[in-house]
Parts: C-alpha cells; structure tokens; sequence
C-alpha cells in the first residue's frame, strides 16, 4: 500500500505516453569523428562512429559497451599537411584508423586536414593546427596528510610553472597518467583540482585552463592529488598545450556529463564540416614522478 | 524633485485660471448592496464631450464647465447604467450602483447593462477582466483560476499544460508585475504552477496591461497584473463556500461597524494529503498540500480618510517523516509569499485625492533534512529569500474635464538571500553556516496627464524615473511613456503607445516552468538591469448593437540584458562547497543577452448580454541571443508562438443555469532535442581523452529551442446549476477538462523502445500529463 500513489501516478503517465507521429530526422547519414593528435604520441589515430537512426530497428546488443558495431570500419580517411597525405588504414584491434608516426609524423605548429568519406554517408572534413609543447618545471612537490571520513592518507601537492606564450590563445591541460597493467592508459580527470590561492584566473579541472588571464606571463600552478595508487607500473604527468577545439570539446563533454534533466542541454562542440565529433591537437611534456 | 514641483505649480496655476463657470461633482462609486468601493466605473456627460473614471479605490472628480445642470452617465461593466442629472455647482456625490445580478433578480430593466467603449479609452494594450467571468469559466479540476483566465487572453502565453505561468508578448514570467493590493507577489503559483495563489473569492477586480504601461508602473519589463482584493461588506454579513475535489475554500465578509468598517477572510486548502494518510505505513507520514488565507479590513475616518489594511499568506508544502524505534526522520519541502499592506486614502478637495501605502513582501523557498539516532543527529537547511518594505505615496489631481495628473513616488529596500546553507552532522562534528545576502534600494517618481486637447484625440503621457542602488552601483534611469487615441469617427479609433522599462531584479530560472526553486536574484556590479522599450499601434472599434468591442493590435519589444544560466549551469547542480573554495557566486554561472518580438494580436469581446465571451488570435515571433549561448547564434525562445487561439463563451441560459466552453488552439512551444545519437566515443581505447563513460550512447544538442513541440489544443466544459435556498445561494460546478482527451506534449523524450515493444529502436515520444479530467464542486453563497 506503500507505493499505492506512486503506482498510480506513474502509470497515468505511461498511459499519457505517445509516439509521435512525425518522427524528426536524426541526421543519421553523418560521421561522429574523434581524434586527438599528437605529436608525442607513436600512432595518429582516428576513430569513427556511426550515429544511431531513429525507428531503425538494431540487433539487441547494439548499445552494450563490449560491442564495437558501432564503428565504421569501411571509410577513406586520408590526413594531410598540406604537402603530403596518407591514407589511414583500419585496425579492427583497435577499432579505429591509425598510422604509425614513423610514416606520417605529426609536427608543432603544423595544420593538418583530415577528410573522411565512407559509403551511405556524408563525406566530411576537419582540420587544426598542433601547438607548440611548452615546458612546464616541477617546482615543488609536498606530501600531506589528509583525513577522508575517519581515514588517513597521503596526497601530494605539485607545484608546477610554465611561461604562457604572448599574443595568442593558450589552453593547458594537465593529466595524471598511471601505466597499468592493461593496455591503455588509465586517466581518472576529478581527481586533478586546483588550489584557489593560486589558480587566479579559472578552474583547473578536466576542462582545462585558459591564458585569459596570463596571457605572456609566468604562471604558476599548484595541484592536489588524493588516493595515490601505489599499484601503477609508473606515474607521471602530461601536460598539455592544446588547441581551442580540444578545449571547447571538453567543455561540452563536461557539461553533458551530468545529464540534469533541470539544466539546459549543453549544445555540442564540433569542428568537423558536415559531420559531428572533434578533430583537434595537442603537444604534451611529460613530468616523471 | 525639487525641479519638478514648480512644473507641477505652474501646470495646476495654468489650469485654474483658465478654469471659470466650472463646477466639480465627485466622490466614492460603490456596489448598492455591499458599499464596496468600485474602481475603472466612467461617469460621462455626452452632452459635454466630458468624461471621468473612478481609481482603484473608487474615487472619482469631473469638472464640467456649464450654466445649466447636466446629465451623467454612470457605467460599469456587470452594473446596471445609471443617469444622474447633477446641478451646476460643486458636489460631492457618492453614487450606488446595482449589480447585475440584483437588475436580472428585480426584472427592472433589460438591456440596460453597458460597458465602457474601448474606443473611448485612451488606453490600450489593457484588458479588464471581470472576476465573475472568472468564476464562470470551465477549469482543471474545478480551481476557479485568474491566471490561467489571462492566458486566455491575446498576447498571453501559458507555459506549458496545466500551467498558470504567464508569458506576454514574448517576456518571461518574472518579468511581470503582479500585484496584490499594491504588494509584489514574486512566486504566484501553487503546486509547481498548476495553480495560482490568487483565490477569486477575495478579488473584487483584475487588470491586465501588456504594453503602453501607465508611468505609475514600474520595476518589471512585460506586463502588469493588477489585483484587488474586496473591502468586505459593510451592510451585511455575507460568505461563500466551496467543497472541490482538490480544494475546499471558505469566503466571509461583513460589517465591523455598519457602513463604516468591514472585514473580509478567505481561506482555501488542499486536502490531498489527508486522504492518503490512511494509506501510509504505521509510523510514517507524508503528502503535499497548499493552503491560501487572504484577509481584508478597512475603516472610514471621516469623509475624507480611509484606512486599509491587507495581507495574503501562502504556502506549498511537501513532507515526509518516518519514526523508528531509535531513529526519527524528516524531510520537507516548503515555500511561499506573505504580503501585508497598510493604506491610508485622503480626499484634500473634490480635485485632489491621495494614497499613502506601506508594503511588505516576503517569498521564500526551503529544503530541510533531518535524521536524528541515537548517536547522532544530521540536518541539512537550504534556503533563499527575497523580502520588501516599500513607502508609496501616488496623489491624483482632477483639475478639469481635460485632464487628470498622477504623480507620485515609490521606494522598496529589497532583501535577498539567493542562496543560504545550514550543516550539522554531530557524528563527524561538522557543520557550516553559509549565507548569501544582498540589499538593494530601488526608487521610482514618476507624473502623468491624461490630457483631452480635443473631443477625438487624447493623450497619456508621462515619465518615470526610476533609482536603484546596491552592491556599490547606483543608476538612475528615465522611462518615457506615451500613449494616444484618435477618434477617427464614431465608436472606432485609432490608438498608439509607447513605454519604456526598467527592472532591477532578475529570475534565475532554467526550466521555464516556474518551480519555486527559481532563484531570485539582485542587478549587481556584474549584472546590469533589464531594459525593454516597446511600441504598439492599433485600431479599437465598439459595435454598439451587437455590444461587441474589437482590438487589433500589432507590437514590437525589446528587450536588453536578460539574464539566463551559462549552458549546463543549473541551480541543482551547483556545488556549494565548490563555489566556496573557488571564490564563485551565483554571478559566475549567469550570463546575459537579448530578446525581441513582435506579433499581431486580435480580440474580439462581448462582455454583456446572455451570451458573452471573447474570441483571441496572436500571431507571434520572439527571439533571444546570448554572446555565450548557443554559440553566439539567435534562437526562438522557448515560449514562442507562432499562432495562439482562444475561444470562450458563457451562456446563461436562465438565472439557475450556465454553459461556459473555451477552446485554445496554439502552436507548439520550442524545444532543444538532439539532432543525433551517437555510441558513447568513451569507448576509444587508447586515447588519453576518451575515457568517460557515460553511457552507451550520447546525445548531441545542436541548437538552442530546435524542435516545435506538436500544437496544444484542447476543450473544456462547464455547467453550472445554481438554486435559491431559503438562507443561501447554492451553485453545482461541472466542469470537463479537455473534453475530447487531446494528449498534448507535456515533453519530448526518445526513447529506447526495447522494454516497451522489444524492438531495439529510438524514436520520439511525447508525454502528456493530463487527458480528459472531468470535476465537480459544490458552491454555497449566503
């Protein structure tokens, strides 16, 4: 009797629930791409993914993260800078595009195009320039101990400081990498967070930071990291000078996290012509721990 | 000020000796049975081309310039016409009017029920709506409702089914005034905007002005809803009753001391809640309920003071409270307005007439946990808060027939707490206290004539300056207002105006339902004032004999600075300790911009007769941009429509029996769908910046209010049978809610329709909250 109302109001609105007759077009024939290149990185990768076609009627385990059908495998994708290009081929290991950069290197301060056509769909193209890696020295690092609901553990405190290059856009991100056992490199963004007394211009989670506030000049960081994880191989650092699509991308990607139904959808982030996703670079230097 | 007064003296000192072989007749227009003071009654004299109304508290003054005694009319819509042949020279003469009820009750006169012509007035853009329409008229669940009356009206949008938010001419909800008895009521909807605070029992008028606002308005950008709350009879103790399926309501009014001093209460209450108790397992209790109480009393000190005091208390509350053996717990959800103003009215001759008003306003909003062991004890407090005192003084001055000067000033301290926190937890020993408060001063002194240089032509013009002072800024603004009527012939003018407006304070909403978890906040240093500026123009005609009036009118708003979250702020997701350690307000996840709009809105009117009602059409555009929403590009607001329809008709059939229908018809609310789904790219293993699991799938917003919502129309029916008891009045009120069970979109969704029908596929569904709803109360009147 407990849940009498509930059952009742809830079933009121099911039975209010209709399909509509004029089912608007998702735009289903377009490519979603997602690549982030790098020079630092051994392969350029590109990965392509089909959007879903409403009232298109898909096997059951379309959805399910293990499947990867998702993926199209079948595209041209073909990357240029300008004076040359080369045909991405596809690995069905990794389910994506790539290239080893011993083939097609990746250089700071170079613009690369990126054009992908594949059968059924719109052909689309993206392109973005790779920024220069700046160095960032480790000044400082403190362990502190901190009390988390009755528990006692160490965290460390990285104080870090770059020189922010004048005159132009700069966006900074800064990765903890562990290397684990598996084969890619696990990444866990909440955990970087900043130290209001220092950070004066912006948050500094996974969304990045901007030069708005420093444009030119010294900057100084300090970040806290919580629950060190003693089991990796090796830890580190990337810090990352990207572009402003990486940025903007991952300030979508953050505001649609939450998924709140009382907030205004966030309206997503693409710089690809014709087509969804992101095509964007970034140069990383890596702080060894 | 001190520039304005010898302005003032010179125009006063111009008039007056000009002013010879005049003669001035004035006083209080009451209703005959109660001596409740009538406002917007027009006293005419047609042989003089001279006219008057009455102000909102039922005073009025003509002067007349003529040897010979003239005949006046007196009209009032609901009342029986009356003609008075008044000698020459000065009179005070308090005139009585009979409802129309007693005309129809006494059979004395047919036909002789008038109204005021719109194409007399001066005023445009203004709709007055009788309350006993309001009573008349079919609605959900048989909550007699003003607000969902207004979104009747053209140029008026509701929010979305069910609501009774209030969108004119392509503004916000917060960006109307709404007044009760001169107090500011900030949050007007009960039960998240399914009903409205306002209980028709204790109204005795409403008004509705959209543009062309009169200068002794102020303070928001749309609209002014503009309430009255009745005196109370002073002959005779008199009441009304209700027995609903959501509501009961009680009304009861009468004399303190006979003809001088009279009360009012009126109370209303869900009872829900009651009746699920029952159902609830031993130890726990919980529910939702609303409750209004409105009270009145007034006092006459002579002839020439009056003295009113009013208030309004309201509240919504949901609760939930479970008892353990050794545990207690408690959660709450409450919120709501409590308003009290104190009015003195003085007449200083037969041309000067002024009112003193001291205002408070109060809204707020709380969320309260408590879990009490017996080890510990945990409580979270959250609130916010906005509260006034206002002083206001508005004089009017009648100096002759040609004119009519009001001036006056108004100040309010506003007190907000937009966010405030209380945190104990005994068992880690931790707690916190954290209290946003802002002050503001806001200020308006605004004069206006409303000035007849010739028979077919007249004129309202004036201005207002309005003052604000908070958080180190201070602004003063002027706001020009005009408005014109031109009598091109007989019974069909022309009309034009324009107004400009200021508001200080903002909503901080994102759901643009109206939940009481809007947050009302203060312009600050960072966020600048709203401004609108809006110009209309339009034709009025009166059909004498069909006792018909029609409007046409097109206008053009807009609208600077409005305030909106930053894309993917929201009050719910906020983390207030995060704010905290960064230093951020609720000034780092707003952002503003602009809107604008235009449309054509035509009403057709017959507010007498056996058959009445009103036929609505608005043809509507409203745009907003923000710098740092979507994207930088324009977009329709959510509430743009293109077309909106309303038809409603009464028909009192006999004096024990009325019909009342009313269909609306409207284009479907804009709405922000994805354009795609795609597969979660978390999956790209490998990539540094991939690895976000969020889902399978994901969907991509590509713009702001992209999707039309399907077109909103809907029926409703209501019957009402009424029969004269020995001691009482008693009325049965049938209404059916959308007769033939239209399932309007309430919102959209895709959804995955495998749990449904086993097929994995997307596609778009609609939920709709309210199909046929057939309801039925019983009402008394003694």
């Amino acid at each position: 009797m407990k849940y009498f109302w509930v059952v009742v109001v809830a079933l009121g609105l099911l039975n209010c629930q209709r399909k509509l007759k004029d089912q608007p077009d998702l735009q289903s024939d377009r490519i979603f791409v997602s690549s982030f290149i790098c020079p630092q990185d051994p392969y350029v990768e590109v990965t392509l993914l089909e959007l879903l076609e409403g009232n298109k009627v898909y096997p059951n385990n379309y959805y399910s993260s293990s499947d990867n059908t998702h993926t199209i495998n079948d595209a041209l994708v073909i990357i240029s800078d300008g004076s040359q290009s080369v045909v991405l081929p596809f690995s069905s290991k990794h389910n994506n595009y790539r290239i080893h950069k011993n083939v097609f290197p990746i250089q700071e301060g170079k613009t690369y195009t990126l054009e992908v056509s594949a059968p059924g769909k719109r052909s689309c193209k993206a392109q973005c320039t790779i920024p220069f890696a700046i160095e960032a020295v480790v000044s400082k690092i403190d362990t502190i101990r901190y009390d988390d609901s009755g528990l006692s553990s160490n965290s460390f405190v990285l104080n870090l400081e770059w020189q922010d290059p004048a005159f132009q856009k700069n966006y900074y991100l800064l990765n903890r990498v562990e290397n684990f056992a598996y084969e890619y490199q696990y990444v866990d963004w909440n955990w970087i967070k900043a130290d209001s007394n220092i950070s004066t211009s912006s948050t500094y989670e996974w969304e990045g930071l901007s030069d708005d506030a420093f444009d030119g000049k010294k900057y100084k960081f300090k970040s806290e990291i919580k629950n060190f994880f003693s089991s990796s191989n090796s830890i580190g650092y990337a810090f990352c000078h990207t572009d402003e699509h990486f940025k903007r991308y991952f300030d979508w990607k953050k505001l649609n996290y939450y998924d709140n139904p009382f907030q205004q959808p966030p309206i997503v982030y693409t710089n690809v012509e014709n087509g969804l996703g992101v095509f964007s670079g970034y140069s990383k230097f890596y702080i060894k721990l | 000020m001190k520039k304005l007064l010898p302005f003032c003296f010179f125009i006063y000192l111009s008039i007056e000796l000009t002013a010879q072989h005049r003669f001035t007749i004035s006083g209080y227009i009451k209703e005959e049975q109660s001596l409740e003071t009538l406002p917007g009654v027009n006293i005419v004299c047609r042989s003089l081309q001279a006219s008057a109304s009455s102000n909102e508290y039922g005073f009025y003054s003509l002067t007349l310039q003529s040897s010979d005694s003239v005949v006046v009319d007196i009209v009032m819509y609901g009342y029986e016409k009356r003609q008075l042949r008044v000698a020459p020279k000065d009179t005070t003469l308090d005139i009585e009017l009979k409802t129309f009820e007693k005309v129809m009750k006494e059979v004395v006169v047919k036909g002789k029920k008038e109204e005021t012509k719109v194409s007399e007035s001066a005023q445009m853009s203004t709709i007055d709506i009788p309350v006993s329409q309001i009573k008349d008229l079919p609605m959900l669940g048989g909550e007699k409702d003003v607000l969902k009356t207004i979104q009747l009206m053209p140029g008026v949008q509701k929010g979305s089914e069910g609501s009774s938010g209030v969108y004119v001419r392509g503004g916000g909800p917060d960006q109307n005034l709404i007044i009760l008895d001169d107090a500011v009521v900030y949050n007007s909807q009960h039960l998240f905007g399914f009903f409205s605070v306002f209980n028709g029992d204790a109204l005795k008028s409403v008004e509705l002005i959209k543009g062309g606002f009169p200068a002794h308005y102020g303070g928001r950008l749309s609209s002014v809803i503009n309430m009255t709350m009745k005196d109370g009879n002073k002959e005779a103790f008199h009441g009304e009753a209700g027995i609903g399926l959501i509501s009961s309501r009680i009304m009861l009014e009468g004399p303190i001391v006979k003809k001088k001093s009279s009360f009012l209460v009126s109370a209303r209450r869900t009872y829900a809640d009651l009746l699920i108790q029952p159902f609830l397992p031993k130890g726990q209790k919980g529910g939702y309920y609303f409750y209004d109480f409105n009270a009145k009393v007034n006092y006459q000190l002579g002839e020439k003071d009056k003295i009113y005091l009013s208030g309004y208390f309201g509240r919504d509350k949901f609760y939930a409270k479970s008892k353990g053996e050794s545990s207690r717990y408690e959660a709450n959800l409450f919120w709501g307005n409590a308003t009290s103003t104190l009015r003195w009215n003085h007449v200083y001759n037969k041309k000067l007439f002024q009112n003193t008003s001291l205002i408070f306003s109060n809204f707020n909003f709380n969320i309260g946990v408590k879990d009490k062991t017996s080890e510990a004890e945990y409580s979270l407090k959250y609130y916010s808060l906005i509260r006034d005192f206002s002083l206001k003084s508005d004089f009017s001055y009648h100096p002759s027939a040609k004119h009519t000067i009001k001036l006056g000033v108004i100040s309010t301290l506003h007190t907000f707490k937009p966010q405030a926190s209380e945190f104990k937890d005994t068992y880690t020993e931790t707690s916190s206290n954290d209290v946003q408060r802002y002050a503001a001063l806001e200020s308006g002194i605004y004069v206006e004539d409303v000035y007849k240089p010739h028979p077919r032509v007249l004129l309202n013009g004036g201005i207002r300056l309005s003052a604000y002072h908070a958080d180190g800024i201070q602004q003063w603004r002027p706001e020009p207002r005009f408005t014109s009527s031109y009598l091109i012939k007989e019974n069909f003018s022309f009309k034009a105006s324009y107004a400009v407006m200021n508001q200080y304070i903002h909503l901080l909403s994102n759901t643009g339902i109206g939940l009481p978890t809007d947050l009302w906040v203060p312009a600050t240093s960072r966020i600048v004032p709203e401004r609108s500026s809006i110009v209309a123009a339009g034709f009025a005609k009166d059909f004498e004999k069909q006792k018909m009036a029609l409007t046409v009118e097109g206008y053009y708003k807009d609208i600077k600075n409005i305030v909106t979250y930053k894309e993917g702020a929201t009050f719910f997701n906020i983390d207030f300790d995060d704010l905290e350690k960064r230093n951020i307000s609720w000034e780092d996840n707003v952002t503003q911009g602009k809107s604008w709009s235009y449309g054509l809105e035509v009403l057709l009117q017959k507010k007498v007769g056996k058959f009445s009602g009103w036929a609505g059409y608005t043809l509507s555009w409203t745009y907003q941009q923000f710098d740092s929403v979507n994207f930088g590009r324009k977009f329709f607001a959510r509430y743009d429509r293109r077309h909106d329809i309303s038809l409603v008709g009464i028909y009192h059939i006999s004096p024990r029996t009325t019909l009342s229908a009313v269909w609306v018809f409207g284009s479907g609310n804009m709405v922000t769908l994805p354009t795609a789904i795609a597969p979660n790219p978390g999956q790209i293993y490998g990539s540094e910046f991939g690895y976000i699991d969020i889902g399978y799938y994901q969907s991509a917003y590509e713009a702001r209010n992209n999707y039309r919502m399907p077109a909103y129309h809907r029926l409703d029916l209501g019957m009402q049978f009424h029969k004269e008891k020995k001691r009482y009045t008693r009325t049965w009120d049938i209404s059916i809610y959308n007769v033939y069970s239209r399932l309007n979109a309430f919102f959209l969704t895709w959804e995955n329709e495998q749990y449904r029908t086993g097929k994995n596929q997307f596609s778009l569904y609609k939920t709709a909250l309210f199909p046929i709803i057939p309801s039925i109360t019983y009402n008394i009147k003694f």
